[in-house]
């Protein structure tokens, strides 16, 4: 089967999962909030979009004032150029630790983190709820947001059972209760937490990190060591930017009562005698990885738009071939629009046409409901143009093309007489 | 100054009446105005989907052809053709209509009055008309303007209109997916309580028309106006 046709089944078989039901259930939930007051998120947006163009045009400056701030407030920091050296990295930090605990991030997905932890052994336990499910279950999350929202009660109590070790019943409160004290058991043994970053404030050296479950709180203090690895581009200027971007992305995720953290560096106390001593309450080493891996070539090729994205999962509830194929038009790296330009630069232009870089119509839904404005139409008509380049352009397209050239028109008719 | 109507292909191939009824409209409110002899696609498909170079050769040829003919008016029925003569063509001193721009003047000048009709309806945004130049309002001023008729909104309208699916050279490369879409917004507009479902854009127009299988009716603007016309 060629590359068009697997994209077509695969596009296919999304349509048939019954899942785009449950999206479309999220999405009118999104569009419903967003609606009810519309003024205020517009203002949030704009100045969203402010500060991470100002931050993407200062990268490079921002990225060396980060990395000084982090490590002046005791952080490790690592800057990796590439995914791999991220990954290598990390596994060196696990150290002969059998056990990491993990919360939700986009960039450990493009890292494929968890794969190569699993292989060496690790055990990655989810602690976001949704998240646990889906890893316990096996499934394949369905959103950012609801990752396991289209799992019935049953399937749930299920797929939790044997981890609490006893059959728990199709209840809400229950299925809550117990997965919270089992959680708790396995965030304590573990030494080791995992987060990504929703912000990193560059002249405070502060790593930001949104939540509305706490177990992110959980996984930065309990465990010793904290690795949190974030992309350049949440890098922005100050705390205050942070708190702007952390709350808009909040806003856009619709998620309300969230924890709002900022981390800058290890806890420490000098109540004994005067001594300083890291990790009191909270972790005793903190490690930043700073990641590029495609970040600055996206700049390079003048797409720094798409280092706007907070992974708000907005755009998601929109995009009308998203709500119709569901996980079709999406690759490991990312789901809908920005997640098929992720898709090409971490996994390579054949498989961002598989995921759906020729399924996108264009239309512009996206980019009007995107705290960052990003302009997906113009990005993915050039990415196309890049995969046209390299011969991937799809067979009915082509004789679209040709018809044109014949005949003048895309249907390769003679014109009628008018 | 004279106006030049670009038909565009889709209108010319596949949906004809969209082109015969904006020309009689044109007739009608006695606006003089001339057809190309020979039209070339416009490009906008192959500019959606990454084909550079050809829309580029296109693009050229359309240039200097509207150049040679000393076009400064240039009117389209088709925001695709629109919105790509607007974004990637280059013509200095070219005013690029859209039809439901050029309505909505004569409609303010009391030059287009349009009958009565009682029917529920309601108007589909095209992407290129609507997110992409913000002509929200036009086409709804002219569906308000006839008597009898009400106008009820999709829940997802405007800057959240649901694509029709047609676009990006989705249609013709994953035409089931392409078609769910469509069925999905037919469904939005039949959930809204509409029995006319008004679009102006001819590959709108087309794939809805497709996707209603008679479930309700759907118009392209310029049709709706020459039935309505009236004097
Ligand atoms: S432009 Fe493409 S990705 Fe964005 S909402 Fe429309 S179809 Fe989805
Ligand atoms: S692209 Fe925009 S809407 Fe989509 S997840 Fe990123 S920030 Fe949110």
């Amino acid at each position: 089967m060629g590359l068009y046709e697997e994209t077509g089944e695969r596009l296919r078989r999304g349509m048939e999962g019954g899942r785009a039901e449950t999206l479309k259930v999220i999405a009118s939930v999104v569009l419903s909030r967003l609606r009810a007051d519309g003024g205020r998120l517009r203002k949030m947006m704009e100045r969203y979009r402010r500060i991470k163009e100002g931050a993407v045009g200062r990268l490079e400056e921002l990225v060396g004032l980060a990395k000084d701030s982090l490590r002046a407030v005791g952080c490790e920091v690592f800057e990796a150029r590439r995914g791999g050296e991220a990954v290598d990295y990390l596994l060196k930090q696990m150290g002969d630790e059998r056990v990491v605990v993990k919360s939700k991030s986009n960039t450990l997905k493009e890292l494929d983190l968890v794969e190569r932890l699993e292989e060496r052994g690790v055990e990655v336990v989810e602690t976001d709820l949704g998240d646990r499910i889906i890893q316990l279950a096996g499934e394949e999350p369905l959103h950012p947001v609801g990752p396991a929202v289209h799992l019935t009660l049953e399937e749930v109590a299920r797929a939790l059972s044997r981890e609490v070790g006893r059959e728990l019943p199709p209840d809400v409160e229950e299925i809550i209760k117990a997965s919270r004290l089992r959680l708790r058991e396995r965030i304590l043994e573990a030494k080791v937490g995992l987060t990504g970053a929703n912000a990193i404030a560059a002249e405070e050296g502060a790593v930001g990190l949104v939540e509305n479950e706490g177990n992110i709180s959980l996984i930065t203090r309990l465990p010793e060591k904290h690795l949190a690895v974030a992309g350049i581009e949440k890098i922005v200027p100050t705390l205050e930017d942070a708190a702007t971007v952390m709350k808009t992305c909040e806003a856009f995720l619709t998620v309300t009562g969230a924890y709002h953290s900022f981390i800058r560096g290890p806890s420490r106390t000098a109540d004994v005698m005067g001594i300083e001593q890291f990790g009191m309450h909270g972790a005793k080493e903190v490690h930043v990885v700073l990641l590029d891996g495609w970040r600055r070539e996206a700049v390079r090729m003048g797409l720094e738009e798409v280092l706007y994205c907070c992974n708000c999962g907005a755009c998601l509830s929109v995009c009308p071939v998203l709500l119709e194929a569901a996980q079709a038009f999406s690759s490991r790296v990312g789901a809908g629009p920005v997640g098929v330009v992720r898709t090409w630069f971490v996994l390579g232009p054949e498989e961002a046409v598989r995921a759906g870089l020729f399924a996108c119509t264009g239309c512009g839904a996206c980019r009007e409901i995107c705290p960052g404005s990003i302009d997906f139409p113009s990005i993915i008509e050039r990415l196309r143009a890049e995969a046209c380049e390299r011969g991937l352009v799809l067979p009915p397209h082509i004789s679209v093309a040709e018809n044109i050239r014949k005949t003048g028109n895309p249907f390769g008719e003679r014109r009628p007489q008018p | 100054m004279e106006l030049w109507f670009f038909r565009g292909c889709m209108s010319t191939f596949r949906e004809r009446g969209i082109a015969e009824a904006t020309v009689e409209i044109l007739r009608k409110v006695s606006l003089p105005f001339r057809l190309f002899d020979r039209e070339t696609c416009c490009g906008s498909v192959l500019f959606r989907t990454g084909q550079v170079e050809e829309a580029e050769e296109v693009r050229r040829r359309n240039e200097e052809e509207f150049s040679r003919l000393g076009v400064r008016r240039l009117l389209t029925a088709c925001p695709g053709c629109y919105s790509t003569f607007r974004r990637e063509y280059s013509l200095p001193g070219v005013e690029v209509l859209h039809l439901t721009q050029l309505l909505r003047g004569l409609l303010v000048e009391g030059r287009l009055r349009l009958g009565r009709r009682e029917v529920k309806a309601t108007y589909h945004d095209s992407c290129h008309l609507g997110r992409e130049w913000g002509l929200y309002e036009e086409p709804r001023e002219i569906l308000k303007s006839v008597p009898g008729l009400e106008l009820l909104e999709m829940s997802l309208s405007r800057e959240f209109s649901r694509c029709c699916g047609a676009g990006g050279g989705v249609r013709s490369a994953f035409r089931e997916l392409s078609s769910a879409v469509s069925r999905s917004r037919v469904g939005d507009a039949l959930e809204a309580g509409a029995q006319l479902l008004v679009t102006s854009c001819p590959f709108c127009y087309h794939h809805l028309r497709e996707a209603a299988e008679g479930r309700m009716e759907v118009k392209d603007l310029s049709m709706l106006v020459r039935e309505l016309m009236e004097g």
